[in-house]
């Protein structure tokens, strides 16, 4: 790990604020030691490149190479704030106003950092993070139009960005946020950890769109913290980059709270994508449920890893997962892992994985009404991913990822 | 239009279709009747182009065209439509996209322009309405969670959209109760005209009440070993397939 400490010392040089307590993160880390296959949580991704090639911390100050990214990304707009996160630092010039709503404060400054550093790449980011995006919130307060915070990394080859979001909501808060990692074709790498403490009776609805540039690592943690009777829901899409893995960690620490996990990753050659998810339910009555479609074509790598853990007092719990995954050729892979942990004895769990092929009779009944194969098997595709992208919170981004899962369908066009 | 010469057929190397030969000329009816296993739905799915089929002998021309050399879209654009004897429901589908890029597909296929959205939603509407199927239906998953019947009111309403030349209707009878003939029937009887062609796939007798065939063929072991009029579905009904069938051993 000497490799990582040299290049820590270099990248403190550029970093001026809180140097004992990153020094302490990165202590922690260079304890805890790269996350490797032989792990039984990331045995679907492989961090081996970083250690052979340890990146630096990307410069920040790249707002033009930024706008360029983000124009091509035409992501829409929601209306709401807009955030740009530029190479992990909150970019003034490319996000919109702050916001105008009452009662949401966007604090930059003195975030403490909600989470353990039990996890490796957890202590990296804590310690190469640069000004923490925290947006608080407050009780009651309903923000009406959604915020979105884009990451754009206009990185150079190995370089490596740390962003750092905190949402906050007090008791009775809603809010819906959309996140989107968008970058370069260079082989950058985005550590990110998105986190998100939900007050009691609160309602927090987040979509994230992984569309990385294709040589792109991206290891993004959310992590959720639910108190009594509050919602919380995530839809994810997983389409780029040439690694990506989307780990959330719920932790539901309130009863009669509510947990809904959606998504889902296509991978072409070449592409790993790996969803990992944590749900702890530490008190009674907490209702979860998780749903994904993973696709992976010729070369490419799909895996879901579920770990859902009740603990022994969290009777009356609640827990559904459903993963389904496709391969569309025989030298694509994918892997499906529900793991379940119950230690209460008045629960209701259930789960099911399935891997498959596409349905030679649903795709032969397309084709007999004249449609061809590409669009038959672009239609099934789309409608098999379809059952985690819509009916989420906003309508228009869902929009974007169905079309975005459409194009993916395109570009793979007669290659059969 | 339909010319089939001893055409033969195996699935994993047991041959189902021993020498089929039919001709089929626009403006008729025909009823390919046979007890099960006779290949009757062998034949339906050989015709439309299904995988999973090995044609071993024979030739198949629609239009001139050799119908074999064709992928299952193609034969579609061409003319041929296929009335499944089980519908296959697709999740996440909506019938109306379904329908939409059927017909469109088709028209490409046939060098003619996209039908305009407002067209298009006022001859669902019509023929929906004309097959007694609730509009409403064509804004599910295809098939999904519709009834024996509405999925085979789901294949007319689809036939008459698309309007075929030739309509190869495998068991379209099956299952229905006899409201659901009726319609079903109706459908069938509208797509008959001088250039158009209908093979009926059938088992029983009781569809050939509503829809009267010019002939009616006996399917036995692979081959076709009698033909007649529409009488000869009545002394089948009456006598039974086992005459035949021992014929043909």
């Amino acid at each position: 790990m000497t490799a990582f400490s040299e290049q820590f010392r270099n990248d403190l040089v550029g970093l001026t604020d809180n140097t004992a307590s990153r020094a302490e993160a990165f202590d922690r880390f260079e304890g805890l030691g790269l996350p490797s296959v032989r792990d039984e949580a990331w045995r679907y991704t492989n961090l081996g490149g970083l250690a052979k090639k340890t990146p630096r911390l990307a410069a920040t100050d790249q707002s033009e190479k930024a706008g360029i990214l983000l124009d091509k990304a035409a992501l829409p707009d929601l209306g709401g704030a807009r955030f740009v996160v530029v190479n992990g630092r909150l970019d003034q010039a490319l996000s919109s106003t702050t916001t105008d709503v009452d009662g949401v404060v966007i604090n930059q400054t003195a975030a403490p950092y909600p989470t353990d550093t039990a996890r490796a790449l957890t202590a990296l980011n804590k310690a190469l993070s640069q000004d923490p995006l925290v947006i608080d919130i407050a009780p009651n307060v309903a923000v009406t139009t959604p915020i979105t915070i884009v990451h754009v990394a206009a990185q150079n080859d190995d370089e490596a960005a740390h962003p750092h979001v905190q949402l906050r909501l007090g008791k009775g808060a809603t809010a819906t946020v959309v996140f989107a990692f968008i970058g370069g074709d260079q082989a950058y790498w985005v550590n990110a950890v998105l986190s998100a403490d939900i007050g009691d009776n609160a309602n927090l609805q987040t979509v994230i769109l992984y569309d990385d540039g294709r040589q792109a690592l991206n290891t993004n943690l959310l992590r959720v913290s639910q108190a009594s009777h509050s919602r919380f829901r995530n839809t994810a899409l997983l389409i780029g980059g040439k690694t990506q893995r989307h780990e959330v960690i719920v932790t539901v620490t309130g009863q009669g709270a509510e947990t809904d996990l959606e998504g889902a990753a296509l991978a072409r050659a070449g592409q790993s994508q790996d969803i990992y998810t944590e749900l702890n339910h530490t008190v009674p009555h907490g209702t979860s449920r998780q749903v994904f479609r993973n696709v992976a074509d010729k070369g490419g790598a799909v895996a879901f890893q579920g770990r859902v853990v009740v603990a022994e007092g969290a009777q009356k719990t609640d827990a559904s997962q459903s993963s389904r995954s496709l391969l569309l050729d025989r030298s694509a892979e994918a892997n499906t892992k529900p793991e379940l942990e119950i230690y209460a004895d008045d629960v209701k769990c259930a789960h099911g994985a399935t891997v498959g092929e596409l349905d030679a009779e649903a795709l032969f009944y397309l084709e007999s009404r004249g449609i061809d194969q590409v669009t038959a098997k672009a239609m099934l595709v789309e409608a098999f991913v379809a059952a985690t992208l819509e009916n989420g919170p906003v309508a228009t981004f869902e929009d974007l990822l169905q079309a975005r899962v459409a194009s993916w369908m395109q570009q793979r066009g007669g290659d059969l | 239009m339909l010319e089939i010469n001893d055409l033969r057929a195996s699935v994993d190397g047991r041959e189902i279709l021993k020498g089929i030969t039919l001709s089929i000329k626009p403006g008729e009816v025909h009823a390919i009747m046979g007890p099960n296993g006779s290949g009757k739905s062998t034949l339906s799915y050989v015709l439309s182009g299904r995988d999973g089929y090995e044609i071993t002998g024979g030739s198949v021309t629609f239009l001139g065209q050799d119908l074999l050399a064709m992928d299952p879209a193609e034969r579609a654009a061409l003319g041929i439509f296929l009335g499944f004897q089980y519908p296959v429901e697709i999740p996440g589908v909506s019938s109306m996209n379904f329908l939409k890029t059927a017909l469109n597909s088709v028209r490409r296929a046939r060098g003619e322009n996209d039908l305009p959205a407002a067209e298009f939603l006022k001859l669902i509407r019509d023929k929906a309405k004309s097959l007694e199927m609730d509009p409403e239906m064509l804004k599910r998953s295809v098939n999904v969670g519709f009834s024996g019947g509405e999925k085979k009111r789901n294949e007319m309403v689809q036939m008459a959209v698309l309007s075929p030349k030739l309509a190869i209707l495998d068991e379209t009878d099956s299952g229905l109760d006899i409201d659901a003939l009726k319609v079903v029937s109706r459908g069938i009887n509208a797509l008959r005209a001088a250039d158009k062609a209908i093979l009926m796939i059938t088992h029983y007798q009781r569809l050939l009440d509503y829809v009267e065939p010019d002939f009616v063929h006996v399917l036995a072991k692979g081959r076709i070993v009698k033909s007649g009029g529409k009488d000869l579905a009545l002394d089948l009904e009456r006598d039974g397939y086992a005459a035949f069938v021992d014929a043909a051993a």
